[in-house]
């Protein structure tokens, strides 16, 4: 089998990156309900997808397949904490393969590439976000020497406590609604 | 786990320098913990004006705890044993949640803990964040850190994210 060619991502990418970024957040929403895209989400993200493409302090990556992109994978170096080490630290910000077209090395390719390049702009280390209840992703990455560093939790709030209901004549207490 | 009798109260000017030692030792304690975050050599600098910079810093909030045990002659403040500081950030529209109130950072000296001193840290900046009108409520913890995983998941909190590392030098 081919390899699925990898390559930068241009201007006329960005509606097919769109279109990968959305049905990324969809299936992180599906594994997490929390992750329920902002109904702006995509309009926000064509504008910021614009200028990340053309940012020479961010990598965006394209696997195709006949020409038809298939996936992408995104990431740029930022400076560290100033405290801890690294000094300068590689984020995978995106990494993402449709479903028909997993299981044939794309996401490998993505990911060693954007490596490369990210190390070759100076990164230490590299660091990315997995969703915590989609298990197979973090294995996947484990499967490139990847291990998990720290947890980002989150909380609800409690909802506003609603104004009790009057209950109905003759209704036993906490009876359920009808 | 006893309830904790601490007196918590908002950071003050006076106390930057005990909150720079606390501070350094929370990430001394880290890079114990977990090795690939271990601290640069002038971290100790650093870390001084990094937390003076907190002071009057918009959004953030920082508390700290007044030692329970702690004995001073009368109209002398507490020492301060422990810390906790967040904020209330806005992200932009990419899940629902956009004003998310961050649990930065929380630590209580090692002879203080086990009396519910970060518990009631936790809660005292939580009703604080939620006072602004946030969203959600997120927090970060080395995975490594067993109490702070611990304190978080007993108060309520649930993993979002796992963030994960390797070494870009030894591919």
């Amino acid at each position: 089998m081919d390899a699925i060619p990898i390559r930068t991502a241009r201007r006329g990418d960005v509606p097919s990156l769109l279109l990968l970024w959305s049905a990324m957040l969809d299936e992180n929403a599906r594994f997490d309900p929390r992750l329920a895209p902002h109904p702006d989400a995509r309009e926000s993200a064509a504008g910021s997808f614009a200028q990340r493409v053309d940012d020479s302090a961010e990598v965006v990556l394209v696997a195709e397949d006949g020409r038809v992109p298939i996936g992408f994978a995104a990431g740029k170096v930022t400076a560290g904490n100033g405290f801890q080490v690294p000094d300068k630290l590689g984020q995978i910000t995106d990494c993402y393969v449709i479903p028909a077209r997993r299981r044939r090395g794309a996401g490998r390719r993505l990911a060693s590439r954007l490596v490369d390049l990210l190390v070759g702009k100076g990164a230490e280390s590299i660091r990315l976000q997995v969703v915590a209840k989609n298990p197979a992703a973090e294995a996947f990455w484990a499967s490139l020497g990847y291990a998990p560093l720290e947890v980002i939790f989150e909380r609800a709030l409690p909802k506003p406590a609603a104004p009790a209901a009057p209950s109905p004549p003759n209704a036993p207490p906490n009876a359920p609604p009808a | 786990m006893p309830q904790s009798a601490a007196h918590v109260r908002p950071l003050r000017r006076g106390d930057l320098s005990r909150l720079a030692e606390l501070r350094l030792w929370y990430l001394a304690e880290t890079a114990r913990l977990e090795p690939r975050l271990k601290l640069v050599p002038d971290a100790r600098e650093r870390l001084a004006a990094a937390v003076t910079s907190w002071w009057g810093e918009e959004g953030r909030i920082t508390l700290v705890a007044e030692d329970p045990l702690g004995m001073v002659p009368a109209g002398e403040a507490l020492p301060i044993v422990g810390y906790i500081t967040g904020r209330v950030s806005v992200w932009p529209p990419v899940w629902k949640a956009q004003r998310v109130g961050e649990v930065v950072e929380a630590f209580v000296a090692g002879d203080r803990r086990d009396r519910g001193l970060g518990r009631t840290l936790l809660a005292h900046l939580v009703d604080a964040l939620v006072a602004r009108d946030i969203d959600v409520l997120r927090a970060k913890a080395p995975i490594k850190n067993d109490g702070s995983v611990g304190l978080l998941a007993a108060s309520g909190f649930e993993p979002l994210f796992r963030q994960l590392e390797r070494p870009g030098a030894t591919r």
